[in-house]
């Protein structure tokens, strides 16, 4: 298929031709060709922008499906830096018992029950939360579930690296903050173990927060078994062995020192508590009511959350589909396109001569569109002398 | 009967159409040039290492007479026509070229003494210069609206139609002085006049911005040249279509 074009502009590799139907069209370079100059060239020279467009589409499709793939794996915790481990452990003791798995992000990987209770207040949602956030998901839990009442009201928190020596930014700050965002009445207790102790802890099957206990009793009262630390609540633990504990607990290892603020001042409030117990109860009570209707109105609040993420990704994924689609609609136009091009020649032939039957020749044609440019303008034609005394028969 | 035939007629082999051709048929001979000339500028193109210009195409005549040179010598039986044509085309380019560098010695020395420019065959060398310079003008209003020629080879319409119908809007906005004038001044489309007055979509505006720019820009400037180039010959056709 040969072409004809004015050339507009000239550049190292490529030169640049406007044709009679006002087409635009990069070829290839060929010599030296001057600006203004009218040339052949065929298909073949045309510079198309083919490859040059697939392969960054594929680079950035690659990219956006690592985009999102991270992105969801984030948001599951489960991201590539070795988040994939466990590098603390969290227990929470009131009596339900249960221990949290931490990561590198300090975010909750794994939940485990170590009693039966536990059961009812763990929750899928826990996995990937902060430890924080999950350990006020989970005493907010407590309360609804009427575990924590007046009388059973103290909280063991303890904490202990499992992979290196990992630091918790779990501070012992959390009983106060307990205290202000969930309820005043409730007691903290905040130990901090090390590796040994975490190991030995899951060894025994036992808590890290009631192991640590359990070494503390045992000490005073060798009669009192690993299950019997285990069966027993916190509060009762305390209350039972309170003397022994406040002075064992002043003596222990690092935060086990807080531990010991926090259990005096249990003793200074002793006195009160009694009082105070049937109030704590009723308020306690209220708080779990208020807490069961937040539940509610926070689980719609899902639900719908959770229709529209499924509708994102339904979205997404229908977006990625269209976008194929279309490349392969539009791959499809382009093959059209040239057959198109390549039957245009025959069609402008055929259509311009209708009173003569030439069968496409264009030869003929294109002669007899010369032969008139001649009369203009006197200038050389396609064909050499030879051919036109021939054609000049027809 | 007749059209049956000549689809018969088509699937002749280039042997069976030599033999006609050699027989005495001058239809046949032509047609078989005509379908070659792709191929026979492909050839000269291959040796020459330039592109044949419309206006001094010297070598194209000489592809065309060896191509006929070779219909007449070839032989049946010694080997492949097309590979023969091609030697025969080659040689005869290389004469041409030969010669040429002869001539361009010569003329250097004539230029010299006599003061002539050498030519090789009629050339209006005004029109050339009349087009060289219509194009540097295009070149440099596109400029001043931030378009290259490259941005015109990416952004034009591909498809036959869309590029018409730019076209014609082209010159019907270039009869509209208010909106000329507009787009001088500002140097972009007046969207939302031109869609009014001219019921065309934004997308279609917007889409094909460029294109009618410089469109516009070779109507309104007076760049007859182009102007008769787009309008002429295949180009009216293509208008008519």
């Amino acid at each position: 298929m040969i072409h004809r074009g004015i050339v507009l502009d000239k550049s190292g590799d490529h030169i640049i031709v406007l044709t009679r139907e006002s087409e635009y069209f990069k070829l290839k370079k060929k010599g030296d060709i001057e600006v203004g100059k009218e040339i052949m060239f065929l298909e073949e020279d045309i510079l198309r922008e083919r490859e040059g467009i697939h392969i960054p589409k594929a680079i950035a499709a690659a990219i956006i499906i690592i985009a999102l793939s991270w992105g969801m794996i984030y948001q599951f915790g489960i991201d590539l830096l070795g988040s994939f481990r466990t590098y603390a452990v969290v227990s929470l003791d009131i009596n339900p018992s249960l221990q949290f798995e931490v990561n590198k992000r300090e975010r909750v990987r794994k939940v485990i029950p170590l009693d039966e209770d536990a059961n009812s207040i763990i929750d899928s949602k826990m996995i990937g939360m902060d430890i924080e956030e999950a350990i006020f998901y989970s005493i907010n839990r407590a309360i609804e579930g009427n575990f924590i009442t007046g009388e059973n009201n103290v909280i063991l928190i303890a904490n202990g690296a499992k992979k290196e020596d990992f630091n918790l930014s779990l501070g012992e700050d959390i009983d106060s903050r307990i205290k202000e965002n969930i309820h005043e009445d409730l007691e903290v207790i905040f130990i901090s173990l090390d590796k040994e102790d975490v190991k030995e802890a899951e060894k025994n099957h036992i808590s890290l927060g009631k192991y640590e206990m359990f070494k503390l009793i045992n000490e005073g009262n060798p009669e009192k078994t690993l299950k019997d630390i285990k069966e027993t609540p916190v509060s009762e633990l305390i209350k039972e062995n309170r003397e022994y504990l406040k002075g064992k607990i002043a003596g222990s290892k690092g935060n086990g020192g807080r531990a010991n603020e926090t259990l005096k001042e249990k003793n200074d409030k002793e006195i009160k508590e009694e009082t105070k117990d049937k109030k704590a109860e009723d308020r306690l009570e209220e708080k779990a009511r208020k807490e069961r209707d937040k539940k509610e109105r926070e689980e719609e609040r899902e639900i719908r959350k959770k229709e529209k993420d499924t509708n994102k990704e339904w979205e997404k994924s229908e977006k990625e589909k269209i976008k194929e689609v279309r490349k392969s609609q539009k791959e499809r136009e382009k093959e059209k396109r040239n057959k198109d091009r390549e039957n245009k020649g025959n069609n402008r032939g055929e259509s311009k001569k209708e009173d003569e039957k030439n069968e496409g020749n264009k030869l003929n044609n294109r002669v007899k569109l010369k032969d008139n440019r001649e009369k203009d303008k006197g200038s050389q034609t396609l064909i050499p002398l030879i051919r036109r005394v021939s054609l000049l028969k027809h | 009967m007749g059209p049956l035939l000549k689809i018969f007629k088509r699937k002749d082999s280039i042997q069976e159409r030599l033999r006609k051709i050699k027989a005495g048929d001058v239809e046949e001979r032509e047609r078989l040039i005509g379908e070659y000339i792709p191929f026979i500028i492909k050839t000269i193109t291959n040796k020459t290492n330039k592109y044949i210009e419309i206006e001094n195409h010297e070598e194209y005549s000489i592809g065309l007479e060896a191509f006929n040179e070779a219909i007449d010598r070839y032989v049946e039986g010694k080997g492949n026509f097309i590979k023969y044509a091609e030697k025969v085309i080659n040689s005869r380019i290389i004469d041409y070229l030969r010669r040429e560098r002869e001539n361009s010695k010569l003329s250097y020395i004539d230029a010299e003494v006599l003061g002539t420019f050498k030519e090789a065959g009629e050339r209006d060398f005004t029109r050339d210069m009349e087009l060289k310079e219509q194009v540097a003008v295009l070149k440099d209003k596109l400029e001043s609206f931030d378009i290259t020629f490259d941005d015109l080879v990416k952004e034009s319409p591909k498809h036959r139609d869309t590029r018409l119908k730019a076209i014609n809007l082209s010159w019907e906005v270039s009869k509209d002085k208010e909106i000329m004038d507009l787009i001088k001044s500002k140097k972009t489309l007046p969207m939302k006049r031109i869609t009014e007055r001219y019921g065309v979509t934004k997308k279609f505006l917007k889409g094909n911005r460029k294109f009618i720019i410089a469109m516009l820009l070779i109507i309104d400037c007076d760049l007859d040249l182009l102007q008769d180039y787009i309008k002429g010959d295949e180009g009216r056709a293509f208008l008519d279509s």
